[in-house]
């Protein structure tokens, strides 16, 4: 059974960052999943991929510097792309999949 | 002759205007009409600025040029403005942060925990055999404090947390507990004092900390005692999570607040006080016993006082008259519950107060439209007239409604006054205006929501609203649901919004869609309903409602999506027809009077 879940798809990501998504999403009360990269993809579509890979249509990608949310049903940019506030970009990724009003990043 | 005529209505809000051409053989065609906001208070030479804004838009129509304009009439503007104020009743008063009573989204754990407040940081030198209610400042992460409660071996039945944390910490502990977070000024809470802490169950409100007895109960409160709890168990009711701190000196006092009376002057009659604490319903119950209500007064020093004096003063500087011939006619009180902030609150809490909202009118003998007459002739070289009395000029403009036939009442649901006319087969004319439309409406709205915000309130007023359920669309109060093909801003998303034309704004408070909509059906209920029936009361045969067969409603507010029907459903208990006036069978409720005022040149309709 496929879960309904968050992806979220890191290359080489900060562990407090990562920490800090993860919070922000448990704290909403929604499920998601880590996958861990092992080769970079390309900056600008690690989001979007990631966000295919989930049954909710909701993904975050993040390597060193970047992280982004996008969502399936928009393609070409990230609904939020943020380098500090982690634990809010968590947060509206749950928040958008319950359908609540997300936090000004 | 042929000639041009221009006929300008001068209202509280908008001006309006309706240019025409009036052939040799006395036939009349209609060339355009406009309407703008009015510029300063009515009957003054601020006047002008909109009226030749509004006689620019209407020519630009007919593409005709200002001086084909052979006259300029002006109506008898009634010598009446309209102002609103409000009367705050009670203040919830807490001293020494006995209380928090708030919906973070995100609260944890279910039911009802009692004991001793204790830093979370404190917890391993406590005694023994108590309970504990652990306290989390936000320099302990959500880590940190899940395994000093795992560690500990005494016994806490729950937490109150400062960060956005609640089911964080839950998740990484081993008892379930309730749990509250996002309490801002977590630092004024008092350690070592007995409290309770309540997360309601899904989908309900707390129940125990909104119920007096339990609070009673679990702090084994006195009868004296539980009596003064009992703001806190209001002002809790509702939440989904809630803290009650006992604290030896605390109390949350409900402080009544003077809010000053009002004079009732009659011809006929001693004066009547009444006092504005007594609420809306009794206030207006005075008024309508009063014959031949000459003037009110208010207490020097209340808002209402200050409102009544300052709108006196106002006319008073604008009309020439001397102060005896100015008096407040009319009044409307409506009842209301306003969400304030609580003083010495912990987490930003608001209670509903109770204040009254009132709307006065002020009357003079004359306003002076002659010199704005002799201003118009000066500034564009258009003779001017006052030609005719506001009341009479709308019935005209009414009459081109199709279907009304005289005998024929008017209702005119303006921006600062409610006006009744009632026009026999004789062409005898009475008239009335009552304080309170579609300004008292934006009032109600405003403060009830709590917004702070005017024009986001008459855009509520106006427009229907929607919730954005995704980022392709929104679903709008009525159950329909529209899609973009464009995604809308993240901003707005989960939000309820006013749909403006092709804006969508977002409300940015707690309220629901439910509670904004019944918010503002009941303001408008409150004040045009309301005034409906006081007004044609006053105009009626025998101030009986049922002698008048048409009633047709004119002026801005009858404009409006939901006014119009709330007032054929209440009238047709009387038997009374009543519609949304087709002025010229093209300009809708509005134009009434500055078509009037072109009819009347004519003499006949």
């Amino acid at each position: 059974m496929i879960r309904p879940e968050i992806i979220i798809k890191a290359y080489h990501p900060n562990h407090k960052a990562l920490q800090e998504i993860i919070a922000g999403i448990e704290e909403e009360g929604i499920l998601y999943k880590v996958i861990l990269d092992e080769v970079p993809e390309a900056e600008t579509t690690l989001g979007l991929v990631t966000s295919e890979l989930s049954q909710l249509g909701v993904g975050i990608g993040m390597n060193a510097e970047n992280t982004t949310l996008y969502i399936q049903k928009i393609r070409n940019a990230p609904l939020y792309a943020t380098t500090k506030e982690y634990r809010a970009i968590g947060q509206n990724a749950a928040r958008y999949v319950k359908g609540n009003p997300l936090i000004e990043i | 002759m042929k000639r041009t005529i221009a006929g300008i209505d001068i209202g509280n809000s908008t001006t309006e205007v309706c240019v025409a051409v009036i052939g040799d053989d006395e036939n009349i065609i209609f060339k355009a009409s406009s309407h703008v906001m009015t510029t300063g208070t009515k009957g003054t030479v601020q006047n002008l600025t909109g009226i030749k804004e509004a006689l620019k838009l209407a020519l630009d129509k007919a593409r005709m040029t200002l001086s084909e304009i052979d006259n300029i009439c002006l109506n008898e503007a009634a010598p009446v403005i309209g102002d609103t104020a409000m009367e705050t009743i009670t203040e919830t008063i807490i001293t020494d942060s006995t209380m928090i009573g708030h919906d973070p989204s995100t609260p944890s754990g279910e039911g009802l925990g009692v004991g001793q407040t204790i830093l979370i940081s404190e917890i391993q030198q406590a005694d023994d055999n108590k309970n504990y209610i652990v306290i989390i400042p936000k320099e302990i992460d959500y880590e940190t404090a899940a395994k000093l409660i795992n560690e500990s071996d005494k016994s806490i039945t729950g937490a109150i947390v400062q960060s956005d944390e609640a089911v964080l910490v839950q998740n990484r502990i081993d008892i379930f507990i309730p749990i509250v977070d996002e309490v801002k000024y977590i630092e004024r809470i008092q350690i070592g004092m007995l409290a309770a802490i309540e997360v309601g169950t899904l989908g309900r409100s707390v129940q125990s900390l909104s119920n007096p007895y339990s609070i009673a109960t679990i702090f084994k409160l006195t009868n004296e005692e539980t009596k003064r709890i009992i703001p806190i168990a209001k002002s809790l009711i509702g939440t989904r999570s809630a803290v009650v701190v006992r604290t030896p000196n605390g109390e949350v006092r409900e402080k009544v607040l003077p809010a000053g009376k009002l004079i009732l002057i009659s011809k006929k009659q001693h004066p009547t006080e009444v006092n504005i604490d007594r609420g809306g319903a009794k206030i207006m119950s005075s008024i309508s016993n009063i014959e031949e209500l000459i003037n009110i007064e208010g207490d020097e020093g209340s808002n209402i006082g200050n409102m009544l004096s300052r709108m006196r003063q106002d006319l008073y500087e604008l009309s020439n008259s001397t102060m005896q011939n100015i008096s407040i006619k009319d009044l409307l009180a409506v009842d209301v519950l306003v969400p304030m902030d609580v003083k010495g609150a912990l987490a930003g809490e608001v209670s509903l107060e109770k204040a009254v909202a009132i709307a006065a009118m002020v009357k003079t003998d004359k306003l002076p439209m002659q010199m704005l007459a002799g201003a118009i002739f000066k500034e564009l070289g258009i003779k001017a007239e006052v030609a005719g009395v506001e009341a009479v000029m709308a019935s005209l403009g009414a009459l081109t409604t199709r279907g009304s036939a005289l005998p024929l009442a008017i209702l005119d649901l303006g921006g600062g006054s409610t006006d009744a006319a009632i026009i026999s087969e004789d062409g005898k004319v009475r008239t009335v205006h009552l304080a309170g439309a579609g300004k008292f409406i934006t009032m109600l709205i405003n403060s009830q929501l709590g917004l702070n915000n005017l024009s986001l309130a008459e855009d509520i007023k106006k427009y229907p609203l929607a919730k954005v359920e995704s980022l392709f669309y929104i679903r709008l109060e009525t159950g329909e649901v529209k899609f973009f093909s464009e995604p809308l801003s993240p901003k707005i998303f989960g939000r309820v919004v006013v749909c403006r034309e092709n804006e969508l704004i977002p409300i940015e408070t707690k309220h629901n869609l439910e509670k904004i909509a019944m918010t503002r059906k009941a303001a408008k209920k409150d004040v045009f309903v309301q005034n409906a029936l006081r007004a044609l009361t006053q105009v009626a045969k025998e101030h009986d409602i049922r002698n008048i067969g048409n009633v047709v409603l004119v002026g801005g507010s009858a404009l409006d999506f939901e006014i119009p029907h709330m007032i054929l459903e209440e009238l047709s208990y009387y038997n009374i027809i009543v519609g949304k006036g087709e002025i010229r069978g093209t300009e809708g409720p509005r134009n009434a009077v500055a078509t009037g005022l072109v009819l009347s040149k004519v003499g006949r309709i």
